[in-house]
């Protein structure tokens, strides 16, 4: 074996017995400490009752509930709350994109400032501002805002909602008897005031960021493309749904997905406002069981396969591209 | 056979070129271009027409600025509340810090601001003592100055005192004096050619890349206890820095990463041909060559990074943002109008912050696109 081989091999199984040895005893002092405050080792306790009650549920859960399936509850919520979110969040970062580059120029700067306003500032203190300054404030159920079969008030936010109560799909429209309920709007899908904020805020937020890809992806697409497409005839609308659009969107995608990603785990920021999405759900139960080391454990690893499993899903998009194209 | 032509006469004068402002063509074009374009701008104007004054009223002809405590805020129909700003701004910028020490703090940041605008100045001198300074002078000055040293007769100073803007700036500082060399180090472990090294640092990479900030930092203050002996139980500040940094140096690796990536390999054989030994081709070739032409993404990722740092609150730490939402609730101030002066106020320093930052990284962008096109032609 030449010197160089065993160099390498020396500074390899110096890192690998290095990382070993910060496992192992982080393993040993984590046990001993475990042992010592009488926090539980297992996953038992998933199946313990929860004793809490959360303030958004897409599946049953009441406080006899265990904490198994308290996180489910919070999975769920964090995909609600992130599949809300993202689909505005979409539709406004797109609007906004096309506006900044609209030639217009009011509307250019109108779309240019909410991108580097809204770029700059913490996504945190957007949540706060809306829960704490917009929504808090509004009137109670009796004074909602309604609007279109929609109703906002302090309560929270109730939208029609696709409803199979009777057996074949029907719209479940919100609505307000003071005869029949005074405290609440009855029916629909209703969103708690946490999770509008939450929702709100990572829409305009992650939007600012789409508008600037689209914007980049649009203009990544050469000026030639466009007076091709004018020479060969095509009209203005034509070039850009036939010519620009599929080139755009190539450029477009991966970055978009990865926003998507992005905001599901800005979603966890959820736990700010008591919105009882995974990482908040998992807190609760962090501080009621002590067992950090499961709870944490168990976030990461769903966190991880959602990431895990949309890079995936980038890295097939980008080899199917390869296939046609420029590229 | 040639043709000779003679001018008779002079050349009838032409009119003066168009006398209309330049503004004028600026707005027909770009304001009115089209019947659609006419149209959104009267949109745009309307939805200014519409807030301007309301936002106007609020920030400042109705606004507060000077009361001794929140009746006159309370008044009906009173805007911002300015003067509740200027009573807690010491609070905002030093939590609970004694005030009769609170100069340490202002001496340790004095000093980073310096050694922060020796280090971006594009023309400045000798910036390897800058950098020697901010990395590995820095942290221990400023460590001495803030947590205190009996020794030099400075008291010491509790952590759970630190609050405001001090405690965002020490853990973005932090996290920057952390991450990047953290960062170049994963990306260059990243790169190795050994397999072992290899997959130790794309792990981490991937793994912290893949959680989001908030749990890390869980992680960090549940997790970081139960891994060490209990008595070296660390600070309850210094969890959440470590969280950070951590978080920080990952993304920063992936900068690092594209950096590395950009610098052609032939620099590489070069410097080897010309005797270089591994790690003298690194120092002297590759590593300036690869940061210079990533500073604007570096640049970025500490804007992300100084707004990230509003998380820390999750583990009971008051950073600037924390005493900011944690003020509005003292019954001397309470009001109507309170959260939201707290909010803009936090907004415009975050805003100030981040959009110096920014403007920073598309300066450094658009010199270095400049650097590169001259080297093309």
């Amino acid at each position: 074996m030449s010197a160089g081989a065993l160099r390498r091999w020396a500074i390899q199984a110096a890192v690998l017995l290095a990382v070993g040895a910060l496992f192992a005893l982080a393993f040993a002092n984590a046990r001993a400490n475990l042992v010592a405050r009488g926090i539980p080792t297992s996953f038992g306790f998933l199946n313990q009752v929860a004793g809490f009650s959360l303030n958004q549920s897409v599946i049953p859960f009441t406080p006899l509930s265990s904490y198994g399936r308290a996180l489910l509850v919070g999975l769920l919520n964090t995909l609600l709350v992130s599949a809300l979110a993202g689909a505005l969040a979409t539709f406004i970062g797109f609007a906004a994109g096309f506006a900044r580059l609209s030639r217009n120029w009011s509307l250019a700067r109108l779309a240019g400032l909410y991108v580097e306003t809204i770029r700059n500032l913490p996504l945190l203190l957007q949540i706060l501002f809306w829960y704490v300054a917009i929504l808090s404030p509004l009137p109670g159920p009796a004074e909602s805002h309604h609007f279109a079969g929609f109703f906002l008030n302090n309560r929270g936010l109730s939208l029609p909602a696709l409803s199979f109560a009777q057996g074949w799909p029907a719209i479940d429209w919100p609505h307000f008897d003071a005869a029949a309920n005074r405290y609440n709007v009855e029916g629909g899908l209703r969103l708690p005031p946490e999770a509008c904020a939450l929702v709100l805020a990572l829409a305009l937020y992650t939007g600012s960021y789409i508008a600037e890809i689209v914007r980049a992806g649009v203009q990544s697409v050469s000026h030639g493309q466009t007076e091709a497409a004018a020479a060969l005839g095509l009209s203005a609308a034509q070039a850009r749904r036939l010519v620009i659009r599929p080139q755009a969107m190539r450029v477009i995608l991966p970055p978009l997905i990865s926003q998507y990603l992005a905001l599901t785990k800005n979603s966890s920021l959820a736990a700010f406002v008591g919105f009882a999405d995974l990482m908040q759900v998992s807190g609760t139960i962090l501080n009621q069981t002590g067992a950090a080391l499961q709870v944490i454990a168990i976030d990461m690893a769903l966190y991880l396969a959602l990431s895990l499993a949309t890079l995936a899903l980038v890295r097939l998009y980008e080899r199917r591209l390869r296939w046609g194209g420029r590229g | 056979m040639t043709e000779t032509f003679l001018r008779l006469e002079p050349t009838p004068q032409r009119p003066p070129p168009n006398i209309a402002p330049p503004w004028f063509d600026l707005v027909r074009e770009k304001l009115f271009g089209d019947a659609t374009s006419g149209l959104i701008t009267l949109g745009v104007a309307a939805l200014v027409v519409f807030a301007a004054p309301g936002l106007w009223r609020f920030l400042i002809a109705d606004a507060v600025w000077r009361a001794p405590d929140g009746a006159l805020c309370r008044a009906p129909g009173a805007g911002a509340c300015w003067a509740y700003i200027a009573a807690k701004a010491p609070f905002f910028i030093y939590g609970s810090y004694p005030p009769d020490q609170r100069w340490r703090v202002d001496v340790a940041f004095a000093l980073a601001a310096v050694l922060i605008v020796w280090l971006l100045w594009p023309r400045a001198p000798r910036k390897g003592i800058a950098a020697f300074g901010f990395f590995v002078v820095l942290p221990f000055i400023g460590f001495a100055l803030l947590s205190g040293a009996p020794a030099l007769g400075l008291p010491r100073v509790g952590t759970s005192l630190w609050g405001g803007a001090t405690v965002s700036l020490l853990v973005a500082l932090s996290g920057i004096v952390v991450a990047l060399p953290g960062g170049v180090l994963l990306a260059l472990g990243r790169r190795s050619e050994l397999p072992a090294l290899r997959m130790v640092c794309i792990g981490l990479i991937e793994f912290v890349r893949g959680v989001p900030l908030i749990a890390v930092l869980f992680m960090a203050n549940a997790m970081l206890p139960l891994f060490l002996p209990p008595d070296w139980a660390p600070d309850r500040l210094l969890r959440p820095m470590f969280g950070i940094a951590l978080f920080a140096s990952a993304y920063m690796a992936e900068v690092a990463r594209a950096g590395l990536n950009s610098v052609p390999r032939g620099q590489r054989e070069a410097a080897q041909a010309l005797g270089l030994g591994r790690v003298a081709t690194l120092r002297f070739v590759v590593l300036p060559q690869a940061l210079a032409a990533v500073i604007p993404a570096i640049v970025n990722n500490f804007v992300a990074l100084f707004k990230d740092t509003t998380l820390v609150a999750i583990v009971g730490i008051f950073d600037f943002l924390h005493t900011v939402d944690a003020a509005r609730l003292d019954p001397k101030w309470a009001g109507p109008t309170i959260a939201t002066t707290g909010y803009v106020f936090a907004g415009l320093f975050y805003l100030a912050f981040c959009l110096a930052m920014s403007s920073y990284a598309r300066g450094v962008e658009r010199r270095l696109a400049a650097g590169r096109r001259q080297n093309v032609t």
